[in-house]
C-alpha cells in the first residue's frame, strides 16, 4: 500500500534493531507508553509489536535528550512515526507528552545519561515532539481528505459515464424506435416525443408537445385512460396498458396500445412518465372484422346464433324485479318453393330484404333481430311486460314481410309464420325458450301458416311430441328402424296379384310400429321426405332385384308412393337414375304413385320430372284422382297406367245395401273418367268380398286392402304369389 | 458489476456511510462531516463505540495473521469498505509480499477509494458488487487475475452480516460461498449482537436505520447457525476481544461490551 502519511524525514521502524539486548527499564517505559495510547485510535499492529516500536522510539528520544547538541529533526521524526502507525488522536499526543515530560528525564537519569540544562532540553524536546506530531497529523489528514475527495470524484465520473452511456442508449432507442415514445409529466402533459409519435398520429411530432396525453384518445375512452394514469401517478400500479382509439384531423381512426411507466427521481419520488404508443390499428380492424364475422350472419347482416345466444344470456340474467323476456321465432312460408323455382340468388335476395325489414321493426322496438339459418329468424325482446306487449311487434313484422318484394323482374309475395313465447326470466333458459318458440312456430305452420301463434303449454306439448318424432327421424333411418311392407294388389278379374304396393313403416323403439300416416306428412313438413323417399325407392329396387333373380318374369311390379313435394324435387331425377343404376333394376318394374296435383306446376305445365320418368320407362299411378277436373283430360299426355282411388265414399258404397246416390255418382264419375282415359282403376281400403264385388261391377280392375290379402315382407313374395295362383286356380 | 440504472443515485454524500463511519471510529480522516456526525451520535449513545470498531479491526488482523500462519496466501475481503488503516493486503503482504487480496464492496465511493489506494499494487484489487452476487464476484476479471479457485482461500466477512436482513437469506449466501471455497479455506466472520447489552446494540441499530446501511443484531446461536457448514477454529464464536488476543492485556475486563462476536470457520 502507498503510505498515505509518509513523511520525508521519518525514520523507518523496520530498520534492524541497533541494540539487541534492551534495557528492561526502557521496555517497561515503552509498555507504559503503549498502554496509554492504545485505544485512542486503531493501530495496525499487535501489542507486542507496538512495544517493540515504542522501545525503539524511547531510545531515540533518550538519545535526543542526552546528546551534546539538540537536533529537533530527530524528535519530530519520532513524532511523525507515531502518526505513520496511526497513533493520530490528540489524546495520544497529550498522553505521550505527559509521559515524556514526567518520566523521560527520570529514565535518562536511571540509565546514567545525565547532562546539565536538562529542563531546558526537555522543553525543547517536548516542543519539537508537538510540532512534529501536528505537522505529520496535518499532512496525513490532508492526504486522507484528498484521497477521499478523489474517490468521490472518481465514483462520480464512473456514475456520470454510466449515466451518459445510459442516456445515449435511451436516446438511440427513443430516436429510432418504431414505437411512439412520449415523455409525459405528472400532470399528463407531453414534454417530449420521438418521430414515431408523429407518424402514428399523422402529424408533425412537434405538434404533440404540450398537449395532454388524454387528447391523444377519443373522448369515450378518456375515462378509462385517465383512471389508469391516475393510478400510475398515485403509485397504485407500476405500469399500465390500455388500448384506445384516436380520430385524427383527417378523420382516420388510429388505434393505439398505450403503455406507461413511472420514472422516479433519486429520492424515489415520481418524476415523470414514459408512455409508449404502438399503432395497432390494423390489428384492431382485423379483430373487429373477426368479431363481426363471428357474430353476424354473412348473408343478411343480422345477428347470428352466437350473438343471439350472447344477447339472450344478458336478457335472461336475473335483474332487479321480476324481469320478463320475449322471443318470436319466424319462418318464411314456402321459401323452399321460391328457392327451387326461381333459384338461390333470388331466394337470397328475398332473405336479405326480409332481414332488412325485420331489422327496422326490431330496432324501433328495442329488439334484436337474428337469423338462425335458412329462412328462420328470431326476434329477441328483452324486458317485456306480458305476452300482450309482443303482439304489435309480431304483427308489424309479419306485415312488413308480406309487403311485396321486387327482385329483378319478379315481384314476390312472401309471408311468414311466427311462434311467440313471452315468459318471466326466472325458471327458463335460452335453450328452453328457443325450443318453445320453435315448437310454437311449428304449430303456427301446422295450423295454416302466415299467422302467429302464442305459446301454449298444453298444445305445445302435443306439438312437441310430433316435433320430437320428426327430430328423431334421421337417426331412426340410420338405425334401420324403418322397413318396407308390401300390400298385394289383386285383380278383380282373375283374383291374381298384379302388383305389390310398397309401404314404409317405422318400428319405433318407444311408440311401437308406426304406419305411414304417423310420419309421412311430418317428413314432408320437415324436408325429411327426400331422404325417406330415397330410402324407400332404394329398398324397393333392392327387393325387386331379388324377386327378379328368383322369380324371373313372375316378379311383381312394385308400386312406390312418392310425396308430391319429393316428386317435384329437381334432384329426384338424379336420385332415381342412380338408384336404378345401383340396383340394376329397369324402371318398367316400378310404378310411381304420385298425387294428381303434383303433376302440373303453378302455370299448368307438366312438371319436368314427368318427362324423365317417362323416358326411364316407369309407370305412373295417380292417387287422389279426380281432385283437379280441369287437368284431367291432360292426363292423356302422361304415361299414366292406373289411377288409385280410395276414401270413405267407396267404403260406404260397398257396405250399405241402400247406397247414397252422391257416393254412387262420385264413384261412377271417377271410374268412368279413368276408363275414358284408358287407365285401369285400383281401389284401396277394400276389405270385404262384398265391397270388391260392387267395385268390380262399377269397372274397378283391382283392389288393395284385406280383401286383396294381408301385407307381407319382401322375402314372402314367392309364397304370396303361389297362394294367389292357387286361390285364382 | 456495473448496473447503470443504479449508479447515478449511488454516489450519495448526503447520507452517512457505514464504511466511512467505521473509518471515523478507527481515527481515520477518510470521512465526511455527515459520517462524523453519525459517529458522534453513536458515541453519545455508546461511549466506547470507537473501541468496538478498533477491536473488530484488531480481530480482522488476528484472523488474517492466523490464516497466513496456516499457509493461506489469497484473501477475499467482502464488505471491505475503505481499506485504510490495518487493511488486509497490508497485513498479508507484510508477511508474504506474494499474498493476493481482492476487496469487494457495493458502495461506489468506497470502491473508487479502494482503487486509488491500491494503485500500483499488482496483487490487490477491488470489485464493486453486492455480497450475494457471488458469480459476479468470482467471475470478475479481477478474481480471475488474483484468485485461484483450487487453492484454499480466506474469505473475510467482518462486520458485514449485521447489514444483511433475514429476508436476504444470509445462510444461503454463506452456503454458496462455502460451496465455492477449496478445502482448507477459512471464513473470517464478525457480527453485532444484542445478547449482553441489548440497549447499546439497539441504540446503534436505531441510529443506522436511516443510513445507507440499516442493521440487524444476531444472537450467538444465530451466528453459530450461519457458520454451521464450517468447523470453527478455537475458541469458536466468542466476543472479539476473546478471540486469540495477542496478550492478556488485550482482553477486556468485560469482553461482552464489545457487542461483537467473532469466529473463524474452517472448511475441512
Amino acid at each position: 500500500m502507498n503510505d498515505t502519511s509518509s513523511e520525508p524525514g521519518g525514520s523507518d521502524p523496520e530498520e534492524p534493531a541497533a541494540t539487541p539486548e534492551r534495557d528492561p527499564r526502557v521496555a517497561e517505559f515503552a509498555r507504559h507508553w503503549a498502554r496509554v495510547v492504545i485505544g485512542t485510535s486503531y493501530v495496525p499492529m499487535g501489542r507486542p509489536e507496538l512495544w517493540e516500536f515504542l522501545e525503539e522510539r524511547t531510545e531515540r528520544l533518550l538519545r535526543a535528550l542526552t546528546a551534546d547538541s539538540f537536533h529537533s529533526g530527530n524528535v519530530t521524526g519520532v513524532a511523525a512515526d507515531l502518526v505513520r502507525v496511526h497513533l493520530v488522536d490528540p489524546r495520544a499526543l497529550r498522553r505521550t507528552l505527559e509521559l515524556l515530560g514526567s518520566r523521560l528525564p527520570g529514565l535518562a537519569r536511571e540509565l546514567g545519561a545525565v547532562r546539565g540544562e536538562a529542563a531546558e532540553r526537555m522543553n525543547e524536546l517536548l516542543a519539537s515532539f508537538g510540532e512534529g506530531f501536528a505537522a505529520a497529523a496535518k499532512r496525513r489528514v490532508l492526504a486522507d481528505q484528498e484521497l477521499v475527495q478523489r474517490a468521490v470524484r472518481d465514483a462520480r465520473d464512473v456514475a456520470e459515464e454510466a449515466l451518459r452511456a445510459s442516456e445515449a442508449r435511451f436516446r438511440a432507442v427513443f430516436d429510432t424506435s418504431a414505437l411512439g415514445i412520449a415523455i409525459v409529466d405528472l400532470d399528463g402533459r407531453v414534454q417530449d416525443v420521438n418521430e414515431s409519435m408523429g407518424t402514428i398520429f399523422r402529424t408533425d411530432s412537434s405538434e404533440l408537445l404540450g398537449c395532454r396525453v388524454l387528447d391523444l384518445c377519443d373522448p369515450d375512452h378518456r375515462e378509462v385512460f385517465q383512471g389508469e394514469q391516475d393510478a400510475l401517478v398515485a403509485e397504485v400500479y407500476e405500469r399500465f396498458m390500455v388500448e384506445v382509439p384516436f380520430t385524427t384531423d383527417d378523420e382516420s381512426l388510429v388505434w393505439t396500445q398505450v403503455s406507461g411507466a413511472l420514472v422516479r427521481d433519486a429520492d424515489g419520488e415520481p418524476e415523470y412518465q414514459v408512455v409508449l404508443y404502438a399503432d395497432i390499428t390494423d390489428l384492431q380492424l382485423l379483430n373487429e372484422r373477426l368479431n363481426t364475422q363471428a357474430t353476424t350472419d354473412p348473408l343478411t347482416g343480422l345477428a347470428n346464433r352466437t350473438r343471439l345466444h350472447t344477447e339472450m344470456d344478458k336478457a335472461l340474467s336475473p335483474g332487479a324485479g321480476a324481469r320478463r323476456v320475449g322471443i318470436c321465432y319466424f319462418d318464411l312460408d314456402g321459401f323452399k318453393t321460391i328457392n327451387d323455382s326461381l333459384g338461390h340468388p333470388i331466394g337470397d335476395e328475398l332473405l336479405r330484404t326480409v332481414a332488412l325489414r325485420m331489422q327496422e321493426v326490431a330496432e324501433q322496438r328495442g329488439a334484436l333481430a337474428a337469423r338462425m339459418g335458412g329462412d328462420e329468424f328470431v326476434l329477441l325482446v328483452p324486458d317485456t311486460d306480458g305476452p300482450g306487449g309482443m303482439v304489435p311487434l309480431v304483427e308489424r313484422t309479419l306485415e312488413v314481410i308480406r309487403e311485396p318484394v321486387r327482385i329483378g323482374s319478379h315481384e314476390l309475395k312472401a309471408s311468414a309464420s311466427a311462434g311467440v313465447v313471452e315468459q318471466p326470466v326466472a325458471g327458463t333458459d335460452a335453450q328452453l325458450l328457443l325450443r318453445e318458440a320453435d315448437i310454437t312456430l311449428y304449430r303456427a305452420k301446422d295450423e295454416g301458416k302466415a299467422q302467429w301463434v302464442l305459446y301454449d303449454e298444453e298444445r305445445n306439448s302435443a306439438a312437441r311430441r310430433r316435433f320430437e318424432l320428426s327430430a328423431t327421424m334421421p337417426a331412426a333411418l340410420d338405425n334401420n328402424e324403418f322397413f318396407v311392407e308390401y300390400h298385394p294388389v289383386r285383380s278383380l278379374d282373375d283374383d291374381r296379384i298384379v302388383a305389390v304396393h310398397a309401404e314404409p313403416r317405422w318400428d319405433h323403439p318407444e311408440l311401437g310400429e308406426l304406419a305411414p300416416s304417423h310420419f309421412v306428412e311430418l317428413a314432408e313438413n320437415t324436408g325429411m321426405i327426400t331422404r325417406l323417399s330415397d330410402w324407400l325407392l332404394r329398398q324397393v329396387c333392392e327387393h325387386v332385384r331379388g324377386w327378379l333373380h328368383w322369380l324371373g318374369d313372375r316378379a311383381p311390379v312394385a308400386v312406390v308412393e312418392l310425396s308430391g313435394r319429393y316428386f317435384r324435387d329437381p334432384d329426384l331425377v338424379n336420385d332415381f337414375r342412380s338408384i336404378l343404376a345401383d340396383s340394376g333394376v329397369t324402371a318398367d318394374r316400378l310404378r310411381l304413385g304420385v298425387p294428381e296435383d303434383s303433376l302440373f306446376d303453378d302455370v299448368g305445365d307438366p312438371v319436368d320430372t314427368l318427362g324423365i320418368v317417362r323416358e326411364f320407362g316407369a309407370g305412373l299411378a295417380i292417387r287422389d284422382f279426380g281432385t283437379r277436373y280441369t287437368d284431367t283430360r291432360r292426363l292423356r299426355e302422361l304415361p299414366v297406367t292406373s289411377v288409385h282411388i280410395s276414401g270413405q265414399y267407396l267404403t260406404r258404397l260397398a257396405d250399405r245395401p241402400e247406397s247414397d246416390p252422391l257416393d254412387e255418382h262420385l264413384a261412377d264419375s271417377v271410374i268412368t273418367a279413368a276408363r275414358l282415359l284408358g287407365m285401369s282403376v285400383v281401389a284401396g281400403g277394400v276389405d270385404t268380398r262384398g265391397q270388391a264385388e260392387r267395385l268390380r261391377e262399377k269397372g274397378v280392375q283391382a283392389v288393395r286392402g284385406h280383401h286383396a290379402g294381408a301385407p307381407f315382407s319382401a322375402g314372402e313374395v314367392e309364397q304370396v304369389l303361389a297362394d294367389s295362383l292357387e286361390g285364382a286356380g | 458489476m456495473t448496473d447503470p440504472s443504479r449508479l447515478p443515485s449511488d454516489v450519495d454524500l448526503e447520507t452517512a456511510s457505514a464504511a466511512r463511519c467505521y473509518d471515523y471510529y478507527l481515527g481515520g480522516s477518510h470521512n465526511f462531516e455527515v459520517d462524523r456526525e453519525l459517529g458522534r451520535k453513536a458515541e453519545e449513545r455508546v461511549p466506547h463505540v470507537k473501541s468496538l470498531a478498533q477491536d473488530n479491526r484488531a480481530f480482522l488482523r488476528r484472523a488474517v495473521r492466523y490464516c497466513l500462519q496456516q499457509g493461506i496466501r489469497q484473501f477475499l475481503d467482502i464488505g471491505s469498505g475503505i481499506p485504510t488503516v490495518g487493511n488486509v493486503h497490508e497485513i498479508a503482504q507484510e508477511v508474504d509480499p506474494e499474498s493476493r487480496v481482492l476487496y469487494v464492496d457495493n458502495e461506489p465511493v468506497a470502491v473508487a477509494h479502494s482503487r486509488t489506494i491500491l494503485q500500483g499494487n499488482e496483487r490487490a484489487d477491488v470489485v464493486q458488487a453486492d455480497l450475494a452476487e457471488i458469480d459476479g464476484i468470482l467471475g470478475s476479471e479481477q478474481a480471475a487475475r488474483l484468485l485461484d479457485p483450487e487453492e484454499p482461500i480466506a474469505v473475510m466477512m467482518v462486520a458485514l452480516f449485521h447489514f444483511v436482513p433475514d429476508s436476504a437469506r444470509p445462510a444461503e449466501i454463506i452456503r454458496a460461498y462455502h460451496d465455492r471455497m477449496a478445502r482448507g479455506s477459512f471464513l473470517g466472520f464478525s457480527h453485532v449482537t444484542g445478547d449482553d447489552y441489548p440497549e447499546f446494540t439497539q441504540s446503534l441499530i436505531d441510529l443506522y436505520i436511516n443510513s445507507s446501511n440499516p442493521g440487524i443484531a444476531r444472537s450467538r446461536a444465530d451466528v453459530a447457525k450461519l457458520l454451521a457448514d464450517f468447523e470453527l477454529v478455537e475458541p469458536g464464536v466468542v466476543h472479539v476481544p476473546d478471540w486469540r488476543p495477542d496478550t492478556e492485556e488485550d482482553r477486556w475486563q468485560d469482553p461482552a461490551r464489545s457487542l461483537l462476536y467473532g469466529a473463524l470457520g474452517h472448511k475441512v
